[in-house]
């Protein structure tokens, strides 16, 4: 992926440039909103990480600028403010999702993977396949090898959840986003007794599991070779 | 000081200038009574002076030379007593007639008013006295002068006078004398106000405004600027309280975070040791940062300044529940939803879901294995109530009003992962929901109902 880092602490900037040119991505950085807003309009990028207090011009009205002038590359924004409305405030600029310093580089990545993803699915989709798991949206059916899944109306959201996102690693905080909406951390890691009761349904009695955990970072849902 | 001794002669000039205006005002109306006094006194005597001359000027067109002065001295002989006279001036310049021995040096060649001074004979008293008089000239050369002696109405004049200078002087003296008290009262209270401030700024913020009595303004003053410092200090022991239950939450990780660093860099050759140290360094550096999102949540919650927005309850302990559910079923917890549909609650739906969650994970966590753990929602007349119950060890009635504090754990919550900062959360929301918090003993196990008022009903 082409990643461009708008980010004026540079010290932030260079740890997270490394480290996703590490994990494979060619990344640009600047250093203040203007010249952010240049290089998003003017060249091709994946992905755009957007630190919200930027020199000259601040993230949100990047975001708002590059949206008026119909540049729709998805935008990760960081902040480090963790108020309840600063949340909204950001997406209803524009941006696609929303990330509180200091965070995990492996919730940052599986959230900029899943963004450059879904930029790419098709949205009007009515069925979602993994392997042999088949989840039909509008029977609100699932099935593996032409079997029949009983789930229950959230594990059939978690499983969507995690179908949309095949192939990639989804955390624990995405999933109570995308599933619960909820921004806070539960106490108690309650979405891995979730994670093992759809695993239950799902995968047992398979000869090929389809839902792994990725230590340190979260759950993966993949047909593996 | 400095500031004192304006306070001082800008309360003195006031009080100064109020004597001042005071002094004139009262000075002018009694001057105003004089002179109407003095000017009907006067009026009096001219009117009777002019009428007699008058009268006598048209009797000497009727009556010859011998009549007239008879009538003259007539006149002198029956009026004299009262103070009026006479005086008929021939044409070569004797006196013909009247009650004075001359005429008057006073009184000029030309007719009109006149004043002058006479020594009475009849009198006992030897002094001058003063006489308002009026000439005329009769004709053919004849004078006549008719006067009245004023000096009784002098004395009158110069007694009301007196009487009113005595009373402006004793105005003058009462009036400095109460705006020196009133002053001295007004700058003696600011004073004592200006010393309290000086105490507070120097960090007492216990200490209060000094009052004196109902009703005035400065008390008013002191009565709002109390009830500031009340606020500020209230304000104040919050701030101090965080600060010093997050420096003493954070005190533990950072220290153990810091030992297993050291462990890290001494296990150099030690992969495997090297490994474990960091990982649980990670894991400390999580779980510190865990506690830094909760403190903050519960700083966010306590500013109040969050969006709020009509909140269906139902809907936020049925999610909360479908998280809650797996978790409680693993544990071998029964999870029982007794949920009502309620009236909507003003209100943060992420804030009240973070705090249900907190109350769920604690109920689980507490519970042992094969009870079941409750979650009700009721419309009372009190207002919505949303209650947690477990079959835990519960809460000692003693330790029920602390655990809402921060950082509190119990001693026998040790071996159970936890900040410390759940249930402090809880009653932060609660707080900022306008919600009381009811803890009760559930024997066992504990009870902890939310109530919140409905909507539209004061908080």
């Amino acid at each position: 992926m082409r990643v461009l880092v708008v980010e004026d602490d540079h010290k932030a900037s260079d740890y997270l440039a490394n480290a996703l040119r590490e994990s494979g991505n060619a990344v640009e950085q600047v250093a203040d909103g203007l010249d952010g807003l240049h290089r998003a309009r003017h060249e091709r990028f994946d992905i755009l990480i957007v630190d919200r207090m930027l020199p000259r011009l601040d993230g949100l009205t990047l975001i708002r600028s590059l949206r008026e002038h119909q540049v729709s590359t998805p935008v990760l924004i960081l902040s480090a403010l963790d108020q309840v409305d600063d949340r909204v405030r950001g997406l209803r600029a524009g941006g696609d999702d929303y990330l509180t310093k200091p965070y995990h580089f492996v919730e940052l990545l599986a959230r900029i993977e899943a963004l450059a993803r879904r930029e790419r699915a098709e949205p009007g989709a009515t069925r979602l396949e993994v392997g042999d798991l088949v989840l039909d949206l509008v029977a609100r059916r699932v099935t593996r090898a032409d079997k029949r899944i009983e789930l229950t109306a959230r594990e059939f959201q978690l499983l969507e959840f995690l179908m949309r996102n095949a192939g990639q690693v989804v955390t624990r905080t995405m999933i109570l986003e995308g599933v619960w909406d909820y921004h806070f951390d539960p106490q108690t890691n309650v979405i891995d007794v979730h994670i093992s009761r759809l695993r239950q349904a799902v995968d047992r009695g398979f000869p090929r599991p389809l839902l792994h955990t990725v230590r340190g970072a979260g759950y993966v849902l993949r047909e593996e070779e | 000081m400095k500031r004192n001794r304006f306070l001082r002669t800008s309360v003195v000039r006031l009080a100064a200038l109020f004597t001042a205006a005071f002094v004139l005002g009262s000075t002018l109306l009694l001057a105003s009574v004089y002179y109407s006094a003095s000017r009907i006194i006067d009026r009096d005597i001219e009117t009777l002076i002019v009428e007699e001359g008058n009268d006598l000027a048209q009797q000497f067109t009727k009556l010859d030379h011998e009549a007239f002065a008879a009538l003259v001295h007539l006149r002198a002989a029956e009026f004299g007593a009262r103070g009026a006279l006479y005086a008929l001036l021939a044409p070569d310049g004797r006196m013909l007639a009247g009650n004075l021995s001359e005429w008057p040096q006073d009184a000029g060649r030309r007719p009109g008013w006149t004043e002058f001074a006479f020594r009475p004979q009849r009198a006992r008293d030897q002094d001058l006295h003063a006489v308002r008089a009026r000439t005329y000239d009769l004709g053919r050369g004849y004078r006549l002068l008719v006067g009245h002696d004023v000096a009784e109405k002098r004395a009158l004049k110069s007694v009301i006078g007196a009487s009113l200078m005595w009373s402006v002087g004793g105005m003058l003296l009462f009036a400095c004398v109460a705006g020196w008290w009133l002053g001295r009262r007004m700058v003696n209270q600011l004073e004592r106000v200006v010393e309290a401030v000086h105490r507070i700024r120097a960090g007492d913020l216990s200490r209060r405004l000094p009052r004196h009595g109902p009703g005035g303004e400065i008390d008013q003053l002191a009565a709002e600027f109390n009830s500031l410092l009340e606020r500020i200090e209230q304000l104040t022991l919050a701030m101090r309280a965080v600060l010093d239950s997050t420096a003493h939450d954070l005190r533990g990780p950072l220290s153990r975070l810091r030992q297993t660093v050291e462990r890290a860099s001494n296990a150099a050759g030690d992969e495997i040791a090297r490994k474990a140290a960091l990982e649980s360094a990670l894991w400390e550096t999580d779980r510190l940062q865990t506690m830094l999102d909760s403190l903050l949540r519960i700083a966010l919650a306590e500013s109040g300044n969050v969006p709020m927005t009509g909140v269906d309850l139902q809907a936020v302990a049925e999610n909360v529940a479908d998280l809650y559910e797996p978790l409680a079923e693993e544990k071998g917890l029964a999870l029982e939803r007794r949920l009502r549909h309620v009236a909507p609650v003003q209100g943060n739906p992420q804030l009240l879901a973070q705090a249900l969650a907190n109350l769920l994970d604690n109920a689980i966590k507490f519970s042992p294995a094969g009870v079941s753990v409750a979650i009700e929602l009721a419309q009372d007349p009190d207002g919505v109530k949303l209650t947690v119950i477990d079959r835990g060890p519960g809460i000692p009635a003693a330790d029920q009003g602390r655990v809402l504090e921060r950082g509190v754990r119990l001693e026998n919550a040790h071996e159970v992962p936890g900040s410390g900062l759940g249930l402090t959360l809880v009653a932060a929301v609660a707080r900022l929901h306008s919600a009381s918090i009811d803890l009760a003993d559930n024997a066992p196990g504990l009870k902890i109902t939310v109530t919140f008022p409905a909507l539209g009903a004061a908080p």
